[in-house]
Parts: structure tokens; C-alpha cells; sequence
């Protein structure tokens, strides 16, 4: 095309577009009545409050404040489950209790534990048992006084002790733990368990399960805790005298039963029907009586025998953590609670995100085919 | 929205006194018929006039916002008569009512007329936006969902189109 037809076109499209401007459509009068009426009427409206509508900038407040509250629900998360655990081992009886039994008296029912880390209390290696045991109770005052004091008495309880004793080298740990093994003899007791790991190099360690007579459980405790500088201890007690009363009062009850109900079954007025019941219910508390006695057998020999574990160690126990600040417990609480609704909130993503993935097919394939529908429709 | 720009957004009376022409006149060239253009632009402004709450000046102008809303009555519209056109199909009972009453403005040459009804709706949208509002390029591509250079291209083709049809009726 030359310039002069491109002039042209040009001048004649201009032209045109020229007369499209002057003749433009104008409303009727009767749609511009009509727009009028309904302009009214938006008039009469003007007074209504409008939408409200979220811009922007509410958004990203409503977004800082789903943010705080996330982490005020956090925290608050933090707290409960604090309180409800300490709850919970408050109320647990096989948690360990910190509080030690000065007395020496029963702890009833439920268990009592001693636990107590020391580092301090250094002992030197004596060549008798009976000398060893004597020093230990002046030197390693917190811990044998409490070993003293933490005693079955006349009444029937399971005491379970486990010591940590820290020994110079791998020679030591041999003589001591063979030690320990000769006083679990000397007191009339055994060894259910031993195990030595004494490596060339690094820390040695050995692991024994005594068994003594809860009658001379204190003494044996003693003894043993004197083989080593103790590092930690843990002792146990747990009443057994109320659950074997209670066990010998139901056997003597059983008892009772069973005479009564063989009586019974001598008369011999007595229908098939009802010989049959008695003979059911005879056989049952027989059954109870057996299951009772072996339970009963099992708590006094609990009871008789008290359980001690002895680790010998030739490292140091690692320092304990400085106690976090509360401060720091709080960021921890938060955080925890945090990292609990993200995970939750990972966790409903995920679950979600097949379906919102489908959702975000089927709305681009709305939009694409209702485009292509307007496409079509234009064309026309 | 700020109580600013409630302040500043016009009430529909106004907004629609001020832009009825404009609105008419894109809904004129868009379906081609004026009949149907009236009541299509009235339909749009009763759509407005609900639905004005919602318009937000930040967003886009009163006037572009009402072309919007008639653009998507005179869709409803098409796609009425795409159905009704196939059902009148199915039943060989079609009649071309739109034939009727052509208008795209008085004192209009006829050749422009008769050019302009032979150019599909989507170049007859364009113009009408281009050219008869007056609307920026930028403006009417993101009115119609397009890039600025189809656009562009869109309403060169739809004049030079209508122009050479202009030219051939006056030979003939």
C-alpha cells in the first residue's frame, strides 16, 4: 500500500469515526422518564447506610489481628497444657513424689519416693564393709541420714532403691561392683541381674539388680552406697500391709463361702437345679480363692524382699540446665501452643488441599468457558 | 470503605442523570437494535440502582461500572437469544425479530448504518468504547479483559472494516 492510499485510509477512517461521534444514539424520552423514576427512587435510598466492604487496608488488620490471636491462643494453649500436666502427675500415684518420709514411718497406701543428685559427697574406698558403711553415714550426709531414714519398719512395704555410684576407673568398677555383689550375699540377698561395660576407652559402666531382705534393706543400702561417691539415688517405698490386709480379710471371706456352700451342697433336699447353681458358684469362688492366694503370695514376697539397682559409673552426670527464667518458660508455652494450631493448621491444609486444588480447576475452567462463551457470543 | 470515600461517591440519582447517554449509547452499538437497547439500559440501571452499595469509586468510575453492568445484561441478553434461536431451530420456526428495528443513532448515513450492522458485536463494543465514549486504550482493556495491544488491534480492525464497507456502498 502506498502512502498516499495509507493517507487515505486513514482520513476515511477518521471520517467515519468523525460521523459516529456526531451521530451518536440518544436515549428516548421515555427511557430517559424511565431512568428518572428510578433515579428517584436511588434518591429516596440515599439515606440507607452503605455496604460496608473490605479494602485493603482492613484486611491486613483483620489479618494482624487473626495473627495475635493465634498467638495469644498460643499462649493461653501453653498454659492449660501446663496446669493440666502438673495436674495430672499430681494426681498419678506412680509419679515420682519429691517430698522424703522423715519419720520412717509407713506412707500408707501410696508410694513414697526419695530422690536425691549429689556431687559433693565424696567417700574414700575402705577395706571393710562394716568401716565403709560407717563413714558414709558421716560423709555423705544427704544421702545416708535419708538411707537411714527411709526404712520398711515392722510393716510390709516394697522398697526399691537405685543408686548411681561414681568410681575412679575400670579397675574400680570391678572391685566394686564385685563388692556390692558380696554384701547382696552377706545380707542373705542375690543378684537377679549384672552387667559390666567397661570399653579401653571412654566411660566404664556396670549394672546390677540386688535382691535383700527388706529387713536389712537399710544396712545393704548403706553398704553399697559407701562403694562410691554417690551421684544420684532414688529410693521407693510403697505400703503393701493395707493391700495384703485387705487381700487376707477377701481370703478369709472366700473361705467362709466355700465352707458355707459345700454345707449347702449336703443337703440332699436340694432340686438338680439349684445343687447345679451352688456347684457353679462353689467352683467360681474356689477359682477366686486360688487366683487371691497367689496375689497374696506374690505381695508379701514383694514385700519381703526389697529390689535394689546399683550403676557404677566412672564419668560424671551431665549438668543439670540452668531453671529457665519465666519469661522464657512463657515464650516456650507460646510457642508450643503456636507450633501446635500451625501444625493443625498443616494438617487441615493438607487435608484441604486436594479439594481447594479442584475448587481452583473448576473456577478457572468456569471463567475460561464462560469467556470463550462471551467470545462466541460477540462474534456474532 | 474510608468515610472519605463515601464522601466523594456520587448517589446513584446523579451517577445515572450523568451517564445515561454514554450508558445507552454502548449498549446501543453492542446489541444493535435500539428497542432492545432501551430496555436493556433500563434493565442495567434497575441492576444498578440494587446493587449500588456495592460500587466502590476506588475501584473503577460510575460510568465504568455501569457499562459493566449493562455489558453484562446485553450477555444475559445474547445468550437468551442464542437459546432462543436454538430452540426456534430445533422447531424450524426462526424469525429474525432483531432485523426489525436497526438503530445505531439518528441522522447516521445509511451506509454507515447498514456497515455497522454487518460488523460483529465485540468490534461494534469496541468502537463504541473508543470511539463514541471516548475511553482510553488502557481503560477499555481492562474493561474487556484483554491486553492494550489487542485492543488496539481490535478496534484498527473494526474501523478499517467498516470504513471499507462504507466505501464499497458508496461504489455500488
Amino acid at each position: 500500500m502506498s502512502r498516499s492510499e495509507n493517507d487515505n485510509s486513514e482520513e476515511r477512517i477518521e471520517k467515519t469515526a468523525r460521523e459516529l461521534r456526531k451521530h451518536r444514539p440518544r436515549p428516548s424520552d421515555e427511557l430517559v422518564s424511565r431512568i428518572e423514576r428510578l433515579a428517584e427512587r436511588g434518591a429516596a435510598r440515599r439515606s440507607h447506610p452503605a455496604r460496608i466492604q473490605v479494602n485493603r487496608r482492613k484486611l491486613v488488620f483483620a489479618l494482624a489481628a487473626t495473627l495475635s490471636v493465634a498467638v495469644a491462643g498460643g499462649i493461653v494453649a501453653g498454659e492449660l497444657q501446663s496446669t493440666k500436666t502438673s495436674s495430672t502427675s499430681a494426681l498419678r500415684p506412680s509419679t515420682k513424689i519429691t517430698s522424703v518420709q522423715k519419720s520412717g514411718a509407713p506412707a500408707g497406701s501410696n508410694p513414697s519416693t526419695f530422690n536425691n543428685q549429689t556431687s559433693g559427697a565424696a567417700t574414700d574406698l575402705a577395706q571393710s564393709n562394716e568401716a565403709l558403711a560407717r563413714k558414709s553415714v558421716g560423709s555423705t550426709a544427704s544421702g545416708a541420714d535419708s538411707l537411714a531414714s527411709i526404712t520398711t519398719g515392722n510393716r510390709l512395704a516394697d522398697l526399691r532403691a537405685t543408686l548411681l555410684l561414681k568410681v575412679e576407673n575400670r579397675d574400680q568398677l570391678s572391685k566394686q561392683t564385685a563388692r556390692a555383689m558380696k554384701i547382696a550375699r552377706t545380707f542373705s540377698g542375690y543378684v537377679v541381674a549384672a552387667q559390666v561395660n567397661a570399653p579401653n576407652h571412654g566411660v566404664a559402666t556396670s549394672y546390677l539388680q540386688l535382691k535383700i531382705p527388706a529387713a536389712r534393706s537399710q544396712e545393704a543400702l548403706i553398704a553399697i552406697s559407701s562403694l562410691g561417691k554417690i551421684l544420684s539415688q532414688e529410693i521407693s517405698l510403697e505400703d503393701l500391709k493395707v493391700a495384703a490386709t485387705s487381700q487376707s480379710k477377701q481370703i478369709l471371706g472366700l473361705r467362709h463361702e466355700i465352707t458355707s456352700l459345700q454345707k449347702a451342697l449336703e443337703d440332699p433336699s436340694l432340686s438338680a437345679q439349684a445343687r447345679s447353681q451352688l456347684q457353679a458358684k462353689l467352683e467360681g469362688a474356689k477359682a477366686k480363692l486360688g487366683a487371691l492366694r497367689v496375689t497374696h503370695q506374690q505381695t508379701i514376697s514383694r514385700g519381703r524382699l526389697a529390689t535394689i539397682t546399683v550403676n557404677f559409673t566412672t564419668g560424671d552426670l551431665k549438668t543439670a540446665p540452668a531453671q529457665p527464667s519465666r519469661i522464657h518458660k512463657a515464650i516456650n508455652r507460646a510457642w508450643d501452643g503456636l507450633s501446635s494450631e500451625i501444625s493443625w493448621a498443616a494438617i487441615g491444609l493438607i487435608v484441604a488441599s486436594p479439594f481447594l486444588l479442584l475448587a481452583a480447576l473448576l473456577a478457572l475452567l468456569l471463567r475460561y468457558r464462560r469467556r470463550r462463551e462471551e467470545r462466541r457470543l460477540l462474534e456474532k | 470503605m474510608t468515610v472519605a470515600a463515601l464522601e466523594k461517591r456520587p448517589d446513584f440519582a446523579q451517577a445515572a442523570r450523568e451517564h445515561l447517554s454514554a450508558v445507552h449509547a454502548y449498549v446501543a452499538y453492542l446489541v444493535g437494535n435500539r428497542s432492545v437497547a432501551e430496555d436493556l439500559t433500563a434493565t442495567a440501571f434497575e441492576k444498578a440502582l440494587r446493587n449500588w452499595s456495592r460500587f466502590d469509586p476506588k475501584r473503577a468510575s460510575a460510568r465504568t461500572w455501569l457499562c459493566a453492568i449493562a455489558r453484562g445484561v446485553a450477555l444475559d441478553h445474547f445468550r437468551a437469544e442464542d437459546r432462543r434461536r436454538r430452540r426456534e431451530d430445533a422447531y424450524a420456526l426462526r424469525q429474525e425479530f432483531e432485523i426489525a428495528e436497526p438503530g445505531f443513532g439518528d441522522g447516521l448515513s445509511p451506509e454507515l448504518e447498514s456497515a455497522l450492522a454487518t460488523l460483529s458485536a465485540g468490534e461494534r463494543e469496541v468502537i463504541a468504547l473508543r470511539v463514541l465514549l471516548e475511553w482510553d486504550a488502557e481503560t477499555v482493556a481492562r474493561f474487556l479483559g484483554i491486553s492494550r495491544s489487542a485492543c488496539s488491534m481490535r478496534l484498527s480492525r473494526a474501523l478499517e472494516k467498516l470504513s471499507e464497507r462504507v466505501a464499497s456502498d458508496v461504489e455500488v
